[in-house]
């Protein structure tokens, strides 16, 4: 994924594999607050979903998406639900550590069961 | 098959879109190739229940406060779902858009439709041949 050199980095995480998960400013306001009001003040779980994530799995329409999953942890009325968030993997060529850029976050009910886990 | 749990959010989303055919507004963000169905018209704050379908990545949203379904969400828009359902071409001409101009979804749009039509004619060709 290139990404234009003016996109503004609100944060930069780690995962559980040691690779570096970056959000942009755009995502997170033009996108994820834009259309997931429930998102609002839940930066910090974001974070804690990409860093101590209870699952990991394969996206079941990109093949360079992996789903990061934690449950319990937004407020009420979403505190039984996972916050899944989105992240698309760059290439890793040229002997770069893998990275990956957080493209959507949201609530979800259930894990979908058509996609693959990875941890 | 959806299951008995999905296909009573499913209604329920039939309901809320029959009683209020002109509130729908949709938003696309070309990043996460995310369409957003937006039931009353604004985004709400929502859960997103997945819809088990082997081709495509749908979500009902539901507002758990209100207990209402406000919305879906699918997932790989332009990469996927669109060549399966070219009649869903016609929201990129009014959605809001993020990341891809008007003119480029639009182009997408009828390139999903054409390649649709194509797809049509060769599969239609061999059954025709198979038959």
């Amino acid at each position: 994924m290139t990404l234009p050199p003016e996109r503004v980095l609100v944060s930069s995480y780690t995962d559980r594999f040691g690779r570096e998960i970056v959000l942009y400013e755009d995502t997170w306001y033009d996108h994820i607050l834009d259309d997931h009001a429930e998102m609002a003040d839940q930066l910090d779980e974001l974070e804690l979903a990409i860093a101590h994530a209870e699952r990991i799995t394969q996206d079941q329409s990109f093949a360079s998406r992996q789903c990061y999953y934690r449950k319990g942890h937004l407020p009420w009325p979403y505190d039984r639900d996972y916050l899944k968030v989105v992240v698309e993997l760059e290439d890793s060529s040229f002997g770069r550590p893998l990275r990956g850029v957080v493209v959507t976050a949201y609530p979800v009910e259930a894990i979908p069961r058509r996609e693959t886990r990875i941890w | 098959m959806v299951m008995q749990q999905e296909r009573k959010m499913l209604e329920r989303a039939v309901a809320v879109v029959n009683d209020h055919p002109r509130d729908i507004t949709f938003s696309y963000d070309r990043d996460s190739d995310t369409m957003m169905v937006h039931f009353f018209g604004t985004p709400r704050p929502a859960v997103s229940i997945s819809i088990d379908d082997p081709d495509d990545a749908l979500y009902v949203r539901l507002d758990r406060a209100a207990d209402e379904v406000v919305g879906l969400q699918i997932e790989g828009f332009l990469t996927r779902f669109i060549f399966r359902h070219p009649d869903w071409a016609d929201p990129l001409s009014t959605a809001r858009l993020r990341g891809i101009t008007r003119e480029d979804a639009v182009a997408a749009a009828a390139q999903a439709r054409h390649q649709r039509h194509q797809v049509a004619a060769v599969t239609d060709l061999l059954e025709r041949l198979i038959a």
